[in-house]
């Protein structure tokens, strides 16, 4: 975990020495320091808080410059004060300036730099459609699983004959005829399986969502239901008299124990 | 074939202890499991729907954290939408979401040209949209919320469990029939062993294993005009990726 805020304090050392004009030894001496601290480097999109309360001297103004990596100024959350902030959006070197006015009028500047850094993100967890690492990996080791979760729509294909042999058995199972199962849209398992091993969902924004007639889904869509029929409900003539398939084609959980919201975000309130 | 069935049934044996891995909820013993519990970057479920607000809207949704009690998002874990248009199950647009002090940023959809693939970095759009956890925030026609939410996913899933297991058993019994066998019990290589069940319990019967379980939901509502071609169709997914 990163830290919350980066702090940057601008430290004024280096004196530039001040006095009133003349020989009178007793004149007040006013003394300000300029000293940037250590280079610092956060994430992009942190915010990044500057502070310059340890100035030495009475500072009646604060002047702050902040210009992006791309060269255009930065505009500061609190720019007049001593901690401003500002949210670092793009990769690379921001330039700090800050130019501190005492009571008398007289000036003291800084310079420094705020390293920006843009992280790479890695895979860890990936997902189309729902339940298909849950049924197709059900008996797979955890190598299967977790690799499962990293793998690419593009390079999906390859898992195609390993579904087929799970929907094979699953049928199997019920006294199906894997080599004739046939489902309501007319595919067998090779070419059911051909389409799940890529785990894309399909949408078409210009008509109404519903998981079940491949189009998006919904939150109340029984998808469970959806996979179920797709997997079991043979329609070719050798399933047509199985008894046993009619009690797989639906879980006979119907809807949510909430209703869903028709304003965003639509889901229910936590439990 | 055989032989995957054969190696189906090797397996059986670990599966047997049951797994409870549900819809996607605790899939991988990488993201999460039922001891350790489901982590931020375990997604349970993927959402893509019209928007019942407003029919010009398009909305996203990741569920993460199933049957967990986690209630933090971490700023090393970003949520990123991937969207594409031409079919080739590589992403043309993509909506990112992270988290830097405590609050969720996206920029809505945004070109995917140089981030396809399980590597990316953020990438940085018109309208930048923050918003606190637990409420939400819009800039640009874009929407933004994340927090903690209801379990939309609902299933029998100990049910599907028990049926499954039963696949199992049949291929490690001696007889490896990989067919059901109602009378289980009564046979002599599986004598006084209960039968699996074959079939879902009825209606009213049935139990939701999901009710009363929280998620920790991600939801990004944009304008369909951002999204896809003018023919509409387009195919899309979710993946959680970690800071490295």
């Amino acid at each position: 975990m990163k830290n919350i805020f980066k702090i940057f304090t601008l430290f004024l050392a280096g004196s530039i020495l001040l006095s009133s004009c003349g020989d009178d030894d007793s004149a007040p001496i006013e003394d300000l320091q300029a000293n940037l601290g250590a280079a610092a480097t956060v994430d992009v999109e942190s915010t990044v808080s500057l502070d310059a309360s340890a100035s030495v001297g009475t500072i009646a103004t604060f002047d702050w410059m902040v210009t992006d990596p791309d060269g255009a100024e930065v505009t500061l959350e609190n720019e007049s004060s001593a901690m401003p902030s500002f949210v670092a959006t793009k990769a690379g070197d921001y330039s700090i300036d800050l130019t501190v006015t005492s009571a008398t009028g007289l000036e003291s500047m800084v310079s420094g730099s705020v390293t920006v850094e843009s992280p790479t993100y890695a895979t860890s967890d990936q997902m189309g459609r729902p339940a298909i690492n849950t049924v197709f990996n059900f008996f797979g080791s955890a190598e299967v699983k977790n690799g499962y979760n990293m793998t690419l729509p593009s390079e999906g294909s390859a898992n195609a004959d390993a579904f087929a042999g799970i929907l094979n058995a699953l049928q199997t199972y019920i006294y199906l005829d894997p080599a004739q199962f046939e489902n309501i849209l007319g595919i067998g398992n090779d070419a059911l399986a051909g389409v799940l091993a890529v785990d894309v969902l399909q949408s078409n924004k210009n008509s109404a969502t519903a998981y079940g007639s491949l189009n998006g889904r919904a939150l109340g869509d029984d998808v469970v239901d959806v996979t179920l029929i797709l997997a079991f409900d043979d329609q070719s003539a050798a399933g047509a008299d199985n008894q046993v398939k009619a009690g797989l084609v639906s879980d006979n959980v119907q809807s949510n124990d909430k209703s869903f919201s028709n304003s965003f975000p639509y889901l229910a309130d936590p439990h | 074939m055989r032989k995957l069935i054969l190696s189906l049934g090797l397996v059986i044996s670990a599966a047997l202890v049951i797994i409870l891995v549900a819809a996607d909820h605790i899939d991988a013993p990488a993201v999460g499991t039922l001891s350790d519990g489901s982590t931020v970057e375990d997604i349970t479920d993927y959402y893509a729907f019209e928007s019942p607000a407003n029919a010009d809207n398009y909305v996203f949704v990741c569920n993460v954290a199933g049957l967990s009690s986690a209630t933090e998002f971490s700023d090393d874990v970003m949520y990123e939408f991937n969207i594409d248009s031409d079919a080739d199950n590589v992403e043309d647009q993509l909506i990112q979401v992270f988290f830097r002090d405590g609050q969720a940023i996206t920029y809505g959809v945004v070109a995917a040209s140089a981030q396809t693939g399980l590597s990316s970095e953020i990438v940085a759009g018109d309208n930048r949209v923050a918003t606190d956890v637990s409420a939400s925030a819009t800039v640009g026609g874009v929407q933004l919320f994340a927090g903690l939410r209801d379990d939309p996913f609902f299933m029998d899933f100990f049910q599907f469990v028990d049926i499954v297991n039963g696949v199992g058993a049949s291929l490690s019994d001696d007889v490896n029939t990989g067919e059901y066998d109602p009378n289980r019990d009564s046979d002599p290589d599986t004598e006084g062993v209960q039968p699996y069940p074959a079939a879902f319990k009825a209606e009213g019967e049935a139990t939701d294993t999901f009710a009363g379980s929280n998620v920790l939901s991600i939801v990004v509502e944009v304008p369909k005009s951002a999204i896809g071609d003018t023919n509409g169709a387009f195919t899309s997914w979710v993946e959680t990726k970690v800071r490295q």
